[in-house]
């Protein structure tokens, strides 16, 4: 009998999963391959223990607070879960509507000043780009390949190499891209992500963005998506984000964030 | 030149009595020779259910010994005449190419724990899915550890990590940290405790995003400006990437990337010699 | 105890019928106070994580598929996690391997509740020095409502894994308490 099976009969033993007359049986043949009824019985006797273990009761603050809740919740009735007042923080579920009306005027101009500012045809920036074009090729070269190397050292000091403004242009992009969806290491799509957040006035990047949620797995990277995407504060990204939260495995610390930054996003 | 040579598993299982490996009195083992001794190498090591440990030793062989995850310690002492009867089928193998050895086993089906021998100089790349801790020591190389649920610690180590986990306290200690190639270091949960000789010249770029920071070095802190966008809701906080912490050690240079969700970061000045 | 009766109230809060919410915590509070204290020994804890799995079922509510897996599977996740999110938060407050007040009999405490007291102080002691994990599934296994099969959905592994735990999680157990016997 191997040991697997072994601590499979055990176990089912200890929770009454046997049926009535295979008990016996299975306690005999378990007390030839090595485990007697001395040890059983230590066994079921801890499981007893176990279930007995004085648990104290709890107070009635705890029923009071409860109660407290479920009327709060069918005052206020909620209707769905959108409109529950966050778990950590009761004052942000209201903020929306809160806003003063100076600074929404306030930040719209400074949105609209910074639009400005990047949309601004920058006469120096087509020069150097042209001084430059011979070394940016061979560098762009280096760069997708140390991309492909075996070393994830060498991948990721390439990822914080494409950061440098020259370096950048649409096969480098798209490489990096191919990184955050694909690459075996974490760090590396952490840093591809972290590289390519910098370039979102690129609406291909942006669009990039949002497609690589559905191909990661890591919470790393959840959380750092979702930093970014409320930066962006791009809704597309809120469906994807949804079928994440829909996975009852997921770590609570990134179900908090990403149901937090869907609804900001919505 | 590079030939592919394939070494099965041993053909009985290696009998130890007492406490050898770990608790458990029996393991398999195999012994790798390599196709150009002497010369660095690579240890893989991919999707492992079981504890990988690595030690770099004066040697020219990789000697790979595996044993199922028993029953927890000290669960062989005083056996009272009962030994835990292991079932024995570890299916180690390792295949060696040019220098670079792949070790597979059974552990997908049930939990084995890898005590590995490498020559100390040693690329590695090592991931465990679960149910295992990685922990390597004396080894000058390139790692790469991934260890999603579980804890990575290394000591004594020369070269560059690239560390992953995400319920895992990721712990290490560097004697000599190679110019040039990136560090990093990431986890959700888990805190991130490093070791760096004092006079390494490290650039650090140091996240947290619910736990703290702490350094023995001096770092000269430059917090990045952020592009001055206000969020929706004046106060709300606006997390943005730019909120990194990075700072130079000594003169700077090399880049380590510290990242946690929720656990604190220590950055120590190494003491010289092994603990 | 009826999957088909958790299933229905939950039904029923989905619908906006709140207060079935009330039987659902009447029939669970208990049980999970009780798994939230043996893994924890602190009651103020555990009072407080109950409160925090009930906030989220009536906020996830509709979250819960009625026609899809029992209740108290769902649950017992919610639990699970909040624990682990509780224990990462409290690591460095934490230290399990106190002995709780069980173990230190009143000092108006008859004979037989010492003996009593001192036996739940030991069973305390050698589930601290359980892992977390083989706390967890040895706890969760003792509650005759769930099943292995249920268990394993829980802990987010297979059946057979479970039942391994199990056995091995009552080895540790064992010769904990033969170390504590044998300990002078």
């Amino acid at each position: 009998m191997s040991d697997k099976k072994k601590e499979r009969l055990v176990s089912e033993l200890l929770k009454g999963d046997l049926p009535a007359g295979e008990e016996a049986r299975v306690k005999e043949t378990l007390g030839k391959k090595g485990l007697d009824a001395g040890r059983l019985a230590e066994y079921e006797h801890l499981w007893e223990a176990l279930a007995k273990a004085d648990v104290p009761e709890p107070s009635e603050a705890m029923h009071d607070g409860f109660r407290a809740m479920l009327d709060e919740a069918k005052k206020t009735s909620w209707r769905s879960a959108a409109e529950a007042p966050a778990t950590r923080s009761p004052v942000r579920g209201h903020g929306w509507n809160r806003m003063p009306a100076w600074a929404f005027g306030f930040s719209l101009v400074v949105i609209g000043w910074f639009i400005g500012y990047q949309l601004t045809p920058r006469p120096e920036r087509g020069e150097i780009k042209a001084l430059n074009a011979q070394m940016k090729d061979m560098k762009t070269a280096i760069l997708l390949t140390k991309l492909e190397s075996p070393s994830a050292s060498e991948r990721l000091s390439a990822v914080h190499y494409a950061e440098d403004a020259a370096a950048w242009d649409d096969p480098v992009r798209d490489a990096l891209v191919r990184a955050l969806n694909r690459d075996p290491n974490a760090n590396v799509r952490l840093a591809a992500l972290e590289t390519l957040a910098r370039r979102t006035d690129d609406s291909r990047v942006r669009d990039a963005l949002v497609q690589s949620i559905a191909s990661q797995d890591s919470p790393l990277l959840f959380l750092a998506l979702a930093d970014v995407m409320l930066d962006l504060k791009d809704a597309r990204a809120v469906e994807p984000f949804k079928k994440i939260i829909a996975d009852p495995a997921l770590y609570y610390a990134v179900r908090q964030k990403l149901e937090d930054t869907v609804r900001r996003l919505t | 030149m590079p030939k592919k040579r394939t070494v099965l598993l041993a053909a009985a299982a290696v009998l130890l009595a007492g406490a050898a490996f770990g608790q458990n009195p029996s393991f398999d083992q195999i012994t790798v020779p390599l196709s150009n001794p002497g010369q660095p190498g690579t240890l893989i090591v991919k999707n492992h259910r079981g504890d990988i440990t690595v030690t770099g030793y004066d040697g020219a062989v990789v000697v790979i010994k595996a044993a199922p995850a028993g029953p927890a310690e000290g669960a062989n002492r005083g056996a009272q005449g009962l030994k835990w009867i292991p079932d024995g089928e570890t299916r180690l193998s390792a295949a060696e190419d040019n220098n670079a050895v792949t070790v597979t086993s059974n552990s997908a089906s049930k939990t084995i724990n890898l005590q590995i021998l490498v020559p100390r100089r040693f690329d590695l790349k090592l991931s465990v899915k679960d149910n295992g801790r990685i922990e390597v020591d004396n080894v000058a190389g390139e790692m790469e550890l991934n260890n999603p649920n579980g804890p990575v610690r290394f000591d004594h180590v020369s070269g560059s990590a690239i560390v992953n986990t995400v319920d895992g306290d990721i712990t290490g200690r560097f004697v000599l940290v190679t110019p040039g190639l990136p560090l990093a270091f990431s986890s959700v949960y888990g805190k991130i405790d490093i070791s760096f000789p004092p006079d390494a010249d490290l650039t650090v770029k140091m996240k947290t995003d619910e736990g703290s920071i702490f350094s023995d070095f001096d770092i000269a802190v430059e917090k990045r400006k952020s592009i001055s966008e206000p969020g929706e809701k004046p106060g709300g906080r606006r997390v943005s990437l730019e909120e990194w912490t990075s700072g130079k050690i000594n003169k700077g240079g090399t880049d380590v990337l510290l990242k946690s969700y929720e656990g604190n970061i220590y950055i120590r000045k190494a003491r010289s010699g092994r603990p | 105890m009826d999957t088909i009766s958790d299933n229905e109230l939950m039904a029923d809060v989905q619908r906006g019928d709140l207060e079935k919410l009330a039987v659902l915590y009447g029939k669970y509070n208990r049980p999970l106070f009780a798994f939230f204290y043996k893994m924890t020994s602190d009651a103020q804890a555990s009072e407080d994580l109950v409160q925090n799995v009930f906030c989220k079922i009536l906020k996830y509510r509709d979250r819960f598929r009625t026609d899809d897996g029992a209740f108290v599977v769902w649950l017992f996740q919610i639990a699970r996690n909040a624990r682990i999110d509780h224990y990462h938060k409290n690591k460095h407050l934490q230290n399990a391997s106190e002995i709780d007040d069980l173990a230190v009999p009143g000092p108006d405490d008859p004979a037989g509740d010492y003996e009593k007291a001192e036996k739940a102080g030991r069973m305390r002691a050698a589930l601290d020095r359980l892992t977390d994990v083989q706390r967890e599934v040895l706890i969760l296994s003792r509650f005759d409502d769930l099943t292995y099969e249920e268990i394993a959905k829980i802990m987010n592994c297979r059946v057979g894994t479970i039942k391994a735990r199990v056995f091995r999680a009552m080895e540790t157990l064992r010769l904990s308490f033969r170390d504590q016997e044998n300990a002078p």
